[in-house]
């Protein structure tokens, strides 16, 4: 696929990232908006939405994917996207802190408005709403506890990230894994998107705690 | 009855061909009595002399199974270069009786090439009828029962190697020899042949004994067996591990094994075809983010003229979003860009053209997720099918192993036994052991026969065994300076009481060569020698030569004169000496040539130092070497 | 495929009964836990008001309730024999329903209303019922010993022989964890109050349920039906094992089971088990034998056609009624 239509698909997820998080009040700087977004690629699968194939490498500070942080500066070339907040960084880098425009609010509603758009800005809230749950600081732990990201670290940076990936222990194995042991029943119901969801990011909490991650 | 054997004696020989060695022909004429070849360290004496010792015998190996000692034409190989084989030969005149025969061999192989039966006649060179002839000439005039004999008395009897084979505590050699030198009492053929037959049937008894005893040894197990599973009474001390539940075993491992492989191939197609939907995912995404993108792009378009925001103000108005001029140029570009479907600013492509099948594509993706989701529980199932299969497999191998290890060692051992039965074996012990007993008369007779023969002839050689004794002592004598005699003594031969005959003095019989040291075992020998080569010269009228490498090498000084007594007293008998020396002032060549008027010294001496190739060593001190031949000559 | 730690957070969320319950339920797995700890907690703060009660605290989503349950209500309603307390998800009770506190029961009601239910009996024991489904069983530390630690305890579905094992001198011998006489002397199991059967399995549940080191979770009766739901299976990442429970003997009841049948019959349906579901790897039969020591001795045999290849041998676990001094004098006589 072309650069264009990939920034293109970027600018989408940012918008319902920065839109979600603002229906808490929440703003997220580049470090954050990284996060949400690989963890809304990681459960995009709940919602018979795959990942892109070119999607985030491990890095520094976690998953990362370059066409985000390029569609952000589109979107804040283009006015939908402004910077709400800049400090220093103990390291001596600026941070800043993204909100939506009145016109990028606009404009995300025309996606989320748009049918067949409409299960992607869904998961984006789905999200928000469990990262609310457990407390927007403990973001970049949750990230950090997500299956495949913990297995592709050990690699190094560089290293493709594939939460979709069926096997091996990844986020698509740990979702099956919970279908497979809840699903042991008579009825054999179906274990729902929602509890799902729930277990998922319980387990990311759990397994933070666990660890001990902390965030720097 | 054959006739006696007469030994040859040598009269010349000439060596053509051999350059790497000499840098000439090598020609020489003996002279009755002693000759010498003279020469130093790695000049060739050994060489010359074991090429004439080849001329005359070809170094079979059908009268010489040592290798060492054979001299054939390949032992010669590495001393000639390649191209000048071929032109190599060795020629050696000797006289068998009256007539005097020459023969010629070269390097090539080691038949005869050429053959002359009398001094002036002409030379057969076509090489079968030479070798023929030649062979007809040992047999004919020699006296030989074959040509093998000749070689060997050649080789045994008339030749001394520098590496001292001896003669005298040889049984095997004395008895062939005084049979070939007495074949007129004992045909020697016939008795060696019978010696060898009864050598072949006790050897075959050995292995019918060994065949025995393996059978008795199988018979008893058998038995042991047999009394074990008929015997109900005794409880087994064993555990009874049936054969049926080993089989039974087999069995349970077979039929997990072939499970488990289904199981794989089941874990396998599973795998293969989760690995292909997720493929056909990934391309079905593709296409899905390429709608999509399509979607967000015209929605950001329209967005953007609804909103009238900068990229659209300059497309609109020429307004630059950068520094908010107006850019007609660049509005303009902005303009050609967007006609083209590009990036307002950059130009590069933009596609905004949905083809309408998101949806499809959608419903598309559930199903194939579906259907991975499926093949994910599929593989998850087989997968822990398979471990549960490889460890039930495990659980049945080990229990064959258990199994197996548990049998009674009896029933191991039964795969090791004939298929035969008691009755079987019995038979064949029973066939083995009479013809043991068949083999052991015929041993039996067969060695009363050999031990009569030989008795007989060591009766009928009495008187030659006193002259020879006799002969011996002189010669003996002669070299030790005290009475040394020659006894009979007992052979550690293992089927006939064959006589050795070993020298005596100070009242030991010295039984073994250890017993005497090294100097009185060679001379000894030497003494050996030539008393059988008078004896033969005795019984034949013929004289015969004698030829020894080197005989000062482990002689002092005090002993030198006895050993050239010795030799004087044998060139006396008129045989013909052919001896190699080194050139030493005082050493044993110039005292064999002290007693010879000057002017017939040269005559009885081959110099190689004008012959050999000479080491630099020796180039060095050419001048002394000369010096001291000349005072050898007495020049 | 995951590391330990991950494998471990994995069981804790599987084995979270709100997680079940939520999926059965199709609701919230937070609300329903925060529902879970709300009924737990109400009975560990009323542990002394309601010892020898059994009630149930059944959760009606749909409709708020005004007051909060008190034990007053709770004691109340028990004593007219309405021990099903319907409530909300904040525990705020909505009103009474005639019924005993049997699991049985509950599972029956719940499975038709696919409904969730809290079964308490006194102060000590207490189950999550959901659909039909016992999600869990808790204990409560009022007064009784804490469960073993586990750490020496936990042990993979591979040394099932050592879990039974524990699980017999931990639990079962001299009823150490559980009653299940109804006279020892004669040797006479109790059926109350919910059959004999039932005790032993919620017995061997419990101790499957916290002790499987390498279980996702542990579910309890989901093959049989009826009176037959005596099955156990633990779930794990490398397959699923099924457990059936049977007992031996006589009880209070007067049900006797004495003759190896009774075995066959277990293996049976263990065989059944293995043949209709695919995710089973390995059956287990355990029976708890009450009968005296020479029946278990001589009438344990069972029929090799009625096990199938992947069903191990039969666990006959012989429930001792001596005490150690009657045992060595029966011991002597012989």
């Amino acid at each position: 696929m072309d650069d264009a239509s990939d920034v293109a698909l970027r600018m989408r997820d940012v918008i319902f990232a920065l839109r979600a998080a603002e229906e808490y009040n929440e703003t997220l700087n580049r470090i954050r908006l990284q996060k949400f977004v690989y963890l809304l690629d990681v459960v995009a699968i709940l919602y018979d939405l795959f990942p892109t194939a070119d999607g985030h490498v491990t890095y520094k500070n976690g998953p990362y994917d370059s066409t985000i942080q390029n569609a952000v500066d589109a979107l804040a070339f283009r006015g939908f996207v402004q910077v709400v907040s800049s400090h220093s960084t103990p390291h001596g880098s600026v941070s800043s802190e993204y909100a939506l425009s009145a016109a990028g609010r606009a404009w995300c509603d025309r996606l989320a408005a748009e049918s067949r758009l409409q299960a992607r800005w869904i998961a984006a809230k789905d999200v928000a709403d469990r990262v609310n749950y457990f407390g927007w600081p403990r973001l970049v732990q949750l990230v950090y506890s997500e299956p495949t990201f913990v297995v592709a670290r050990n690699g190094g940076v560089g290293q493709r990230l594939r939460p979709a990936a069926p096997g091996g222990a990844s986020a698509s194995n740990l979702l099956r894994c919970f279908r497979y042991a809840l699903g042991q029943r008579r009825d054999a119901a179906q274990v729902s998107r929602q509890v799902l969801l729930d277990l998922f990011f319980r387990y990311l909490d759990q397994y933070a705690r666990r660890i001990g991650e902390r965030v720097t | 009855m054959p006739g006696r054997v007469l030994l040859p004696q040598l009269h010349s020989f000439r060596l053509r061909g051999f350059e790497p060695v000499f840098n000439r022909e090598v020609m020489f004429e003996l002279v009755a009595g002693y000759n010498l070849i003279l020469g130093g360290n790695a000049i060739g004496k050994t060489t010359l002399v074991q090429a004439v010792v080849y001329g005359l015998t070809g170094g079979s190996e059908d009268f010489e199974s040592s290798r060492e000692f054979r001299w054939s034409h390949s032992y010669f190989r590495g001393r000639l270069a390649r191209g000048e084989l071929r032109n190599a030969s060795i020629e050696v005149e000797f006289g068998l009786g009256k007539r005097v025969c020459a023969v010629r061999r070269g390097f090539i192989g080691n038949h005869v090439t050429g053959f002359r039966g009398n001094k002036r006649g002409t030379w057969i060179d076509e090489r079968e009828q030479a070798g023929a002839a030649f062979a007809n000439a040992l047999l004919r005039y020699g006296g030989y029962a074959s040509v093998d004999d000749f070689a060997f008395i050649i080789h045994r009897l008339l030749y001394l190697p520098e590496s001292r084979r001896l003669l005298a505590w040889d049984t095997e050699a004395q008895l062939r020899l005084l049979m070939i030198l007495n074949q007129d009492l004992a045909p020697e053929r016939s008795f060696e042949d019978r010696r060898n037959s009864l050598q072949k049937l006790d050897s075959k008894k050995r292995h019918t004994r060994v065949a025995i005893n393996k059978a008795e040894s199988e018979l008893t197990s058998l038995i042991e067996y047999d009394e074990t599973v008929d015997a109900p009474d005794e409880p087994s001390t064993e555990p009874a591990v049936s054969l049926a539940a080993l089989n039974e075993a087999l069995r349970d491992w077979q039929t997990r094994a072939r499970e488990r492989v289904r199981a794989e191939r089941e874990v396998q197609t599973f795998a293969k075809n989760l690995n292909s939907i997720t493929r056909e995912i990934e391309a079905l995404q593709e296409q899905i983010d390429a709608e999509e993108s399509a979607i967000i792009l015209r929605l950001l378009d329209q967005h953007e003229r609804d909103t009238r925001l900068p990229l659209q103000k300059l497309v609109e108005r020429g307004i630059c979003p950068a520094c908010g001029t107006e850019q007609p140029t660049l509005q303009g570009i902005a303009i050609e860009h967007l006609r083209r479907r590009g990036c307002a600013l950059c130009g590069s492509a933009v596609q905004s053209q949905e083809a309408g099948t998101l949806t499809t594509l959608r419903s598309r993706m559930a199903e194939k997720l579906s259907a991975q989701r499926s093949l994910q529980e599929s593989l998850a199932t087989a997968d822990n099918r398979l471990t549960v299969l490889r460890t039930e497999e495990e659980a049945a191998q080990a229990r064959v192993n258990e199994l197996r290890f548990a049998q009674p060692v009896v029933m191991l051992a039964e795969r090791h036994l004939p298929l035969q039965s008691q009755q079987n074996l019995r038979q064949l012990k029973a066939t083995l052991e009479q013809q043991e007993l068949d083999l052991e008369a015929q041993i039996t007779g067969l060695k009363s026969d050999l031990d009569e023969e030989y008795t007989a002839f060591r009766m009928a050689m009495s008187l030659r065994t006193e002259e020879l004794a006799r002969l011996y002592a002189d010669y003996a004598t002669a070299f030790l300076g005290l009475t040394c005699d020659l006894v009979e003594s007992a052979s550690s031969d293992n089927f006939l009481d064959l006589v050795l005959f070993v020298p005596r003095f100070e009242d030991v019989v010295r039984t073994t060569e250890d017993s005497c040291s090294e100097a009185q075992r060679f001379f000894l020998d030497i003494a050996f020698r030539m008393a059988l080569i008078d004896l033969a010269a005795t019984l034949n009228g013929h004289q015969s030569s004698f030829v020894c490498e080197t005989p000062e090498t482990a002689l002092d000084l005090s002993y030198v004169d006895n050993v050239v007594q010795m030799f004087a007293k044998f060139c006396r008998q008129a045989h013909t000496l052919l001896l190699t020396a080194n050139v030493q002032r005082h050493g044993f060549a110039e005292l064999m040539l002290s007693d010879t008027p000057v002017r017939q010294r040269r005559r009885r001496v081959l110099n190689l130092f004008s012959l050999g190739r000479l080491s630099s060593v020796q180039q060095g001190k050419i001048r002394k070497i000369d010096a001291a031949v000349r005072a050898m000559m007495g020049e | 495929m995951f590391n330990p730690d991950q494998k471990a957070v994995l069981q804790e969320i599987i084995s979270d009964p709100a997680a079940v319950a939520a999926t059965v339920l199709s609701s919230s797995v937070e609300e329903i836990r925060a529902f879970i700890a709300r009924g737990d907690g109400f009975v560990r703060k009323y542990g002394r008001q309601l010892i020898d009660k059994t009630f149930i605290l059944a959760l009606d989503e749909t409709t708020e309730g005004e007051a909060s349950l008190t034990s007053k209500i709770v004691l109340k309603q028990c004593r007219s024999g309405d021990s099903i307390l319907i409530v909300d998800r904040n525990l705020k009770y909505i009103r009474a329903v005639n019924g005993a506190a049997g699991i049985m029961e509950s599972q029956q009601r719940t499975q038709a209303a696919k409904s969730l239910e809290l079964v308490y009996w006194g102060p000590n024991l207490g189950w999550c019922i959901v659909a039909g489904e016992i999600v869990s069983e808790r204990r409560f530390g009022t007064g009784s010993r804490e469960p073993p630690l586990p750490s020496p305890w936990r042990r993979p579905m591979s040394e099932f022989d050592r879990l039974i094992s524990d699980h017999v001198e931990e639990e079962i011998t001299n009823e150490r964890r559980i009653r299940y006489w109804a006279n020892k002397r004669r040797r006479v199991l109790l059926s109350k109050p919910d059959g004999t059967e039932r005790l032993f399995h919620a017995s061997l549940f419990w101790w499957l349920d916290h002790f499987v080191e390498d279980s996702l979770r542990v579910v309890a009766g989901t093959r049989g039906f009826g009176q037959d739901t005596t099955d156990i299976t633990v779930i794990t990442m490398s397959g699923d094992y099924v457990v059936e429970v049977k007992w031996l003997g006589e009880n209070d009841a007067r049900t006797k089971y004495t003759q190896p049948p009774r075995i066959d019959e277990g293996l049976q349906q263990v065989k059944t088990y293995l043949e209709n579901d695919p995710r089973l790897v390995v059956g287990f039969l355990v029976v708890y034998d009450a009968r005296p020591a020479d029946q278990n001795l001589s009438r344990s045999i069972w029929e090799p056609s009625a096990r199938h290849e992947r069903c191990e041998k039969p666990w006959i676990i012989f429930l001792e009624s001596d005490t150690p001094s009657q045992a060595a004098r029966r011991a002597a006589k012989r």
